[in-house]
């Protein structure tokens, strides 16, 4: 198809919010995943759901491609355009719908900002509780499309425990309701379901989503060890204590290190390693709670341990954690950040043959993980320029993914499968099962038209190699979880 | 409560193996009767062929088979916090493992001690009175392997606490009512037991107070793991009254209910002995009646509730309580049905039968469905050849093309 074929979608926008231009194309041509990226023929740029609706129908009946895209945050490049088809950019429908203190619930448009519901539902004293490291950009669809979590979610749940309902447009351009404002449902859970389905099977126009009551207090505590195993041991034991932590992150020497240039965060010198723990709740509750986690981490070798006395200490903290991947820029012109996910008793074993798989390949890393529900973030380093540099980390990136399928793992915990796993998709799941998938999308998006070529394996999806950092990373304004 | 050994007699096959060739064979024989894998039938309502169905012009029936020979806790390690069990193993068994190490399922799993099933729990749907403060079975499942409709068994998801691969099909069970396949092995999350709960009750008069003091308590900052509204003669003879549980210790206990008191003004607050609290839990924990029927909704649907309940039921006897903050009406009673299934009609509610009585012609739906358009897509991907009882909505809503 050329791109003149476009001029029936066209005739459906303003000539401002239909753009083929290379200024345009440029601009969408990868998410948060800069490795992979491939120019759309168009991006359309709706205000309402109506025309996000007429987009997809004009797409279906035509056999174009479409994907979504938010912010264009997600980091398994399930954003990537394709390049025979064109980018929905769902950023203009970004307004609040209503937010009913009685039923905790907030009814947002998928463009609606991540931050921005917590900070209209903040004067009824309640906020919406994932929090990926992007959530001053990032989208509630996007979160909804690929079942963001966030450091908070050992706790609190991923994106589909807080999604009661949603508005959705399928691959045929069906429009249809489901779920309800209710905790409780009645039948299977569609929203559920359709949480995380990365795009695939459809795109949320509008979700009514959970909201929770502010915690009244908080209290963090930035531990230092003289190595890694130590604070995963320590994560153990504050789980074997019973304490239920909002979050739990670790870092290595090399992501300190990281952190330490890019922000000053203060971490204690000559650590190996840190583990943050945050305890929230009620003041009585966490009063209790922070005794408990003082005398556990007292038994854990600490080097070091400091406790945020206020917020300003508490966000500084949060500061060093949430910039390391961005600040690794420093370190390295290029990497790829992987999510793997092992079981917890796993994370001492898998760390070391990260490190060791890293000596072997000679391709270096650095690691951080949400401690608490075994999620990886290895950060493997390369430079782009170097010829076979990128393949050799994409090689290694995917090494690590083997390995935690090996040990009773997932290829993802947050970031989805994108373009980047989907070799290792099938290593995952078995045949039976990825063909149920497959029967499911037929059913929902005949024409495979939405977010055509991610998550299978066999799907073709041209893209191209580049490297760098993704532009609002450089302006410190999202981080990497 | 009626024992676990009273569970009707029904069919069992012996293996997963005689599951499969039950399904590869059930394609091949006549459409006009439907498979309905059951548990421990501990919720007997829920496995009934639907009116509408039974009322066609085809008439159609169903079959059910209990998956209770797939059982056996297969992968418990208590340091992990996550437990894998096949679909027909007993709550009560998983539940006394787990307490073993001091853990549970915090959602409260109904029904256990009436002989539910793992599997029958999820394909329920039905969440205990603990979702209030730690989420529900959707946010406790990790991963479902089931048999589709082709007798494929297909595994999804993960068993780690965190995952994003693939659809979320155990989600998309949670609720299927053995409409979408037959479960055959599960992985749940879980938690701590909550240390030394205990049980208080605000007294609140009339029904207006009682929504106000609710709504303000599902707004404090505070730990509540349980908070249900109960209609007089439930906890307390007179008075709408709202039961919580508040998790220990003591000491903690006491400082949040002292600042529940400040904040639900004259009305009385007071503890539950043990016995009493254990009482009151069972009763609103499993719901039990001739008929029970379990109905989302939402707190603000409460006062409408209340004021246009038919008046022939209430003077039969027919009780009701809204779990989960009013989040979910459960109504017990005797006798036909007819009168409450054009009740929710008349407002837009949807029921599903857990106890239809001796004499109901009612199936499992009652009420008015909102059609889901992604339930009949989906279950057309998973079970081409209708194997499956299937699930009946009401009309599409849905547009292929909006109006202009």
């Amino acid at each position: 198809m050329k791109a003149s074929d476009l001029t029936g979608l066209a005739e459906l926008f303003p000539a401002d919010r239909f753009r083929t231009d290379p200024a345009a194309q440029a601009a969408f041509e990868s998410d948060g995943l800069l490795a992979y990226t491939a120019r759309p023929r168009g991006v359309v740029f709706p205000e309402t759901a109506d025309e996000v609706v007429s987009a997809v129908r004009w797409c279906y009946e035509h056999h174009v491609p479409v994907v979504a895209r938010g912010s264009g945050t997600g980091l398994s490049g399930g954003a990537m355009p394709h390049r025979d088809g064109i980018v929905i950019a769902l950023n203009r429908l970004n307004r609040i719908l209503h937010v009913d203190p009685v039923e905790r619930t907030a009814t947002v448009q998928c463009g609606v900002v991540n931050l921005a519901v917590s900070q209209a539902a903040r004067p009824h004293g309640l906020y919406f509780a994932p929090d990926p490291s992007s959530q001053s950009v990032c989208t509630i669809g996007g979160n909804i499309a690929f079942n963001s979590g966030g450091a908070h979610c050992l706790k609190y749940g991923m994106t589909a425990g807080h999604t009661l309902s949603m508005d959705v447009v399928l691959g045929d351009g069906t429009v249809t309701s489901i779920g309800g404002s209710s905790l409780e449902h009645a039948g299977p859970d569609t929203t559920g379901f359709l949480c995380g389905n990365e795009g695939m099977l459809g795109i949320a126009l509008q979700a009514t989503l959970r909201l929770l009551p502010l915690p009244e207090v908080f209290h963090t505590v930035l531990v230092g060890y003289d190595d890694i195993r130590a604070a995963g041991n320590a994560v153990g034991a504050i789980i074997a204590a019973n304490l239920l932590p909002g979050a739990m992150e670790i870092m290595d020497a090399m992501s300190i290190r990281a952190a330490e240039a890019a922000v000053a965060c203060g971490y204690p010198k000559n650590a190996n390693s840190v583990l943050i723990v945050e305890l929230e709740g009620s003041a009585e509750r966490v009063a209790m709670e922070k005794e408990i986690l003082a005398e556990v981490i007292a038994g854990t070798q600490p080097s070091a341990v400091e406790i945020a006395a206020n917020d300003a200490e508490r966000l500084a903290i949060w500061k060093g954690r949430k910039s390391v991947f961005s600040a690794a820029g420093r370190l390295s012109p290029d990497f790829i950040v992987q999510d793997g996910v092992v079981p917890r008793r796993c994370l001492g074993e898998a760390l070391e043959r990260i490190e060791s798989m890293s000596r072997e390949c000679g391709v270096p890393v650095a690691n951080v993980f949400h401690a608490g529900d075994g999620n990886l973030h290895p950060l493997i380093m390369y430079d782009g320029k170097i010829p076979g540099a990128f393949d050799a980390a994409n090689d290694f990136a995917h090494a690590i993914l083997r390995l935690c399928i090996e040990m009773g793992g997932s290829i993802t915990g947050e970031h989805g499968v994108g373009i980047e796993k989907r070799g290792v998709f099938a290593e995952m799941f078995d045949e039976p099962t990825i063909d149920l998938m497959h029967r499911v999308r037929a059913e929902m998006d005949p024409h495979e038209i939405c977010n055509r070529g991610k998550m299978f394996p066999d799907a073709e999806s041209p893209a191209l190699s580049t490297s760098g950092l993704h532009p609002l990373e450089k302006a410190g304004v999202i981080f990497r979880e | 409560m009626t024992p676990a050994s009273a569970v009707p007699d029904v069919e069992a096959p012996e293996s997963l193996r005689h599951w499969t060739d039950l399904i590869r064979d059930w394609k091949a024989s006549s459409s006009s009767t439907h498979l309905i894998p059951v548990g421990g039938c501990s919720k007997p309502g829920l496995s009934r062929l639907n009116s509408a169905e039974s009322a066609a012009s085809e008439p159609v029936s169903t079959q059910r088979y209990s998956t209770r020979n797939l059982s056996g806790i297969l992968q418990y390690d208590p340091s992990e916090f996550t437990i894998s069990v096949a679909s027909g193993t007993p709550l009560e068994e998983i539940m006394a493992a787990l307490s073993e190490n001091g853990q549970t399922l915090p959602f409260d799993p109904p029904r256990a001690p009436l002989g539910a099933t793992i599997g029958g729990c999820v394909a329920s749907g039905w969440s205990g009175p603990g979702r209030w403060r730690y989420g529900g079975l959707r946010d406790f499942i990790l991963a479902a392997s089931f048999l589709d409709g082709l007798g494929n068994e297909v595994h999804t998801g993960a068993p780690v606490v965190k995952n994003a691969a693939g659809f979320d099909f155990p989600k998309l069970m949670v609720g299927s009512l053995g409409r979408l396949g037959v479960l055959t092995r599960l992985t749940f999350k879980v938690f701590p037991q909550s240390v030394e709960p205990n049980t208080w009750v605000v007294r609140c008069g009339d029904l207006a107070s009682a929504t106000l003091h609710m709504q303000t308590l599902t707004r404090l900052p505070v730990e509540l793991d349980a908070i249900e509204l109960c209609q007089p003669g439930m906890t307390d003879l007179h008075d709408w009254s709202i039961v919580l549980r508040v998790p220990g210790p003591e000491a903690v206990a006491e400082s949040i209910m002292d600042r529940v008191q400040r904040n639900v003004g004259e009305a009385e607050v007071r503890r539950l002995s043990e016995d009493h609290a254990e009482k009151s839990w069972s009763k609103l924990l499993h719901v039990e009646g001739e008929v029970s029927v379990r109905i989302p909704m939402t707190p603000r649907q409460i006062e409408t509730v209340v004021q246009t309940f038919p008046s022939e039921l209430t003077e039969l006897g027919w009780r009701m309580h809204f779990g989960l903050a009013g989040n979910v009406l459960f109504v017990t009673g005797a006798g036909d049905l007819q009168i409450l299934n054009s009740w929710l009609i008349e407002h837009g509610l949807a029921g599903l039968l857990l106890n239809a009585g001796d004499a109901s012609t009612h199936g499992t739906q009652i009420g008015m469905w909102r059609h889901d358009e992604v339930v009949v897509r989906v279950a057309k991907a998973i079970d081409p050849h209708r194997c499956f009882a299937p699930l009946l909505f009401g009309e599409p809503l849905h547009t292929k093309r909006l109006e202009a």
